[in-house]
């Protein structure tokens, strides 16, 4: 089976956690700070407070992360294994390798959906 | 003599006058039948006139006596009440009464004898020449009377006052009643001898007269020698009949007055005597009252003063005595004391003047002391003023530093607002930068999505937002700084605010310190000057200390002096309780009766 290739990808960075986005996925980033408007947070996931950072969004769903940079290169999607690929919810698309680090690959809107949907009392 | 009492003491007093006037009566009727030639028949007419003229003058002399005695009377009848005055008046009644017999008896004998021979020549056949004689004998033995009733009246006066003072009159109210004034003891005598001579002279004369005119009338008649003779032995016989009765009876009379006399006299003599001879044996106070007339009665009232003041004398006497042998006995233990004590005291003495030689020592090295500290009071003058400007010097240092702390002050808080106007401008840059790595990210992300078209875009947006990131960095680096600046200058402002409260607490402090110096000096000044004067004082001690110290070496050798002294007096006090032991036991010889 020949591997997918991912061109332009968001690192982004939640505390010392790392995940990664399509690019393609994302419609328009923006600032957040905190007591602004509710939205998912990335924070949740690691049960972290949240932070002021950046928001991404999508069509019909936004998440933030703390910090995030644009990485234009193509890279190879790894596949996400059977035991994995329902814990959160179906969002995990794969793994990318940049700079011989191993990096996450969430869809944003099922990440968060599922951030808003599982972890709705944090966000209350 | 029989003891006189109270009840009818005035009938007992005036008997003798009675007695005396019947005796003279009795002797002037025997001397007149001697001497008298009584005609024939007129016997009995002479005898009744005598008789009644007697009787007429016994009664009247007595009632003029009972007269004199009337406060007598009545003490005698209890008719008054015994108080000191009329016992007193009644005193001197009866002391009274022997003078007033005499010229009571005299008076009467002479107006009863020229009454009897008036009354007598009024009788037939009496020749007044008779009469005339009976007048003459009857104011002859009329003194001779009046002394015998005298000195018969005179021991029962005497025996009335013994009785009327123990009625209830002491011996000073008997000598107020009877106050020794009369001194006639001589004129008296004269009296006594010239009618105790002139009476028998007087009668004898008569006597003889009378004879020789008897005999010589006989003889005249007479014829013969035988007659002559006869006449002459007849007259002899009856002469000395007539001479041995009438001459006995005169001698009689005059022999009782004279022992009448010579006891009126002798006895208060002898009372005083053996009176004078009880206070030889020392009994004193046992005062009675001598009666007696006259000199003798002042001798007696002298006697009795004397024994009054001897009394006194004797009892003040024996208290003196007792209370100087008391004192001489304390003076003799007081004295043996006294000598203790001296000897103690020259002891302490001695210690004292050593003790004051050490003072003196002592007075020299703080003298020496005190010119050291006067010298220490003027430096501390000296540093306290050197302080005092020092201090002042600090104050307006201090000023000068809370103002330049002040200004320091007001700099950092106009440099923090100055920083906080950076600080705005770095955030505004930030946000700007912010926006700017915002906008360079959408557009880097935007290129990407454009693909090979969007690709310069994206790098071009990369450096837009590395730019950005670059500034965000530096306003954060900024931002640090500015923070440091504002803690600093905080820090800044509270260290020229603690700076300025130091300032002003250290200038009160400075403030306080140089009034606190000026006070010292005030006070240091004060100690100079109490130092001066302690100075000048302790030297003046030390001076005075210098003549305590010979002062009481002096008064060392005096004390050792007088405890010498004291020795000797200690003997003379034993010597003088001796004498003191032997006046007591001599004024003990005497014993005052109160």
């Amino acid at each position: 089976m020949s591997a997918v290739t991912v061109t332009g990808v968001l690192l982004c960075r939640v505390g010392a956690e790392q995940l990664a986005f399509d690019a393609n996925q994302v419609g328009h980033i923006g600032a957040w700070e905190p007591g602004g408007q509710p939205t998912a947070h990335a924070r949740s996931l690691f049960l972290m407070p949240s932070a002021a950072g950046k928001q991404l969004t999508s069509e019909a769903e936004s998440l933030v992360v703390d910090s995030l940079e644009v990485h234009a290169e193509p890279l190879p999607r790894l596949p996400v294994p059977l035991a994995l690929a329902s814990v959160t919810g179906g969002a995990l698309l794969g793994f990318v390798q940049v700079a011989g680090v191993l990096w996450p690959l969430y869809g944003l809107a099922a990440l968060a959906r599922h951030v808003r949907q599982h972890l709705e009392v944090e966000l209350s | 003599m029989k003891v006189a009492k109270l009840p009818g003491l005035h009938r007992w007093l005036t008997v003798p006058s009675t007695v005396s006037g019947i005796l003279g009566a009795l002797l002037a009727i025997a001397y007149a039948f001697f001497t008298v030639q009584i005609p024939e028949g007129t016997l009995v007419q002479l005898l009744l006139c005598i008789a009644v003229w007697v009787a007429l003058a016994n009664v009247l002399g007595d009632r003029q006596e009972q007269g004199s005695l009337r406060t007598v009377r009545a003490l005698a009848t209890s008719s008054v009440e015994r108080s000191v005055p009329v016992l007193q008046a009644a005193v001197r009644e009866a002391a009274a009464l022997p003078d007033l017999s005499f010229q009571v008896n005299l008076g009467y004998w002479c107006a009863g004898a020229g009454l009897i021979g008036l009354s007598y020549w009024l009788v037939p056949g009496v020749p007044w020449t008779i009469a005339l004689r009976f007048a003459v004998i009857g104011v002859g033995l009329g003194p001779l009377v009046a002394m015998l009733a005298y000195l018969l009246e005179i021991e029962r006066a005497r025996a009335a006052v013994v009785v009327l003072a123990k009625e209830g009159l002491s011996v000073a109210q008997v000598l107020q009643a009877l106050p020794p004034t009369r001194m006639s003891l001589r004129a008296r005598m004269v009296v006594y001898g010239a009618i105790a001579i002139g009476t028998p002279l007087f009668l004898v004369f008569d006597m003889a007269v009378q004879r020789a005119e008897r005999t010589f009338a006989a003889l005249a008649v007479a014829t013969s020698q035988a007659q002559r003779s006869s006449v002459l032995a007849a007259d002899l016989r009856q002469a000395l009949i007539g001479f041995a009765v009438v001459g006995g009876a005169v001698a009689v009379v005059v022999v009782t007055c004279s022992l009448l006399s010579g006891r009126a006299l002798g006895e208060p003599m002898r009372e005083l005597a053996a009176q004078a001879q009880r206070l030889t044996l020392g009994k004193i106070g046992q005062k009675t009252v001598v009666p007696a007339e006259d000199e003798v009665w002042a001798a007696g009232a002298g006697f009795l003063a004397l024994e009054g003041q001897l009394a006194v004398v004797v009892t003040q006497l024996q208290a003196a005595g007792g209370q100087v042998k008391l004192a001489t006995s304390e003076l003799v233990a007081s004295s043996a004391r006294h000598e203790h004590g001296a000897q103690e005291q020259t002891l302490a003495l001695a210690q004292t003047s050593a003790t004051t030689e050490e003072l003196a020592r002592s007075a020299k090295q703080i003298a020496a002391n005190a010119n050291q500290v006067s010298a220490l009071a003027l430096q501390t003058v000296e540093a306290s003023q050197e302080g005092q400007h020092s201090s002042e010097a600090f104050y307006r240092s201090i000023l000068a530093v809370r103002g330049g702390n002040q200004a320091i002050a007001d700099s950092v808080v106009k440099l923090n607002k100055r920083v906080q106007q950076v600080g705005r401008v770095v955030e505004f840059i930030d946000g700007i930068a912010d926006k700017a790595d915002l906008l360079a990210l959408n557009a880097e992300l935007e290129g990407h999505k454009a693909g090979e078209v969007g690709q310069g875009f994206s790098l071009v947006a990369a450096e837009m937002r590395r730019l950005a990131e670059s500034v965000m960095e530096s306003t954060r680096e900024i931002g640090r700084l500015i923070e440091d600046i504002r803690d600093a200058t905080n820090a800044a402002v509270m260290a020229t605010e603690a700076g300025v409260k130091a300032s002003d607490q250290g200038s009160a402090l400075a403030q306080a310190v140089s009034e606190g110096l000026g006070n010292i000096l005030k006070l240091s000044r004060t100690t100079s000057e109490a130092v001066r004067a302690i100075s000048l004082a302790t030297h003046q001690q030390q001076v005075g200390t210098d003549q305590l110290a010979q002062a009481m070496g002096d008064i060392l050798a005096s004390t050792r002096a007088g405890s010498a002294a004291q020795a000797e007096m200690q003997g003379a006090n034993a010597s003088l309780k001796g004498l003191a032991d032997e006046l007591e036991r001599a004024v003990g010889q005497f014993e005052v009766v109160s």
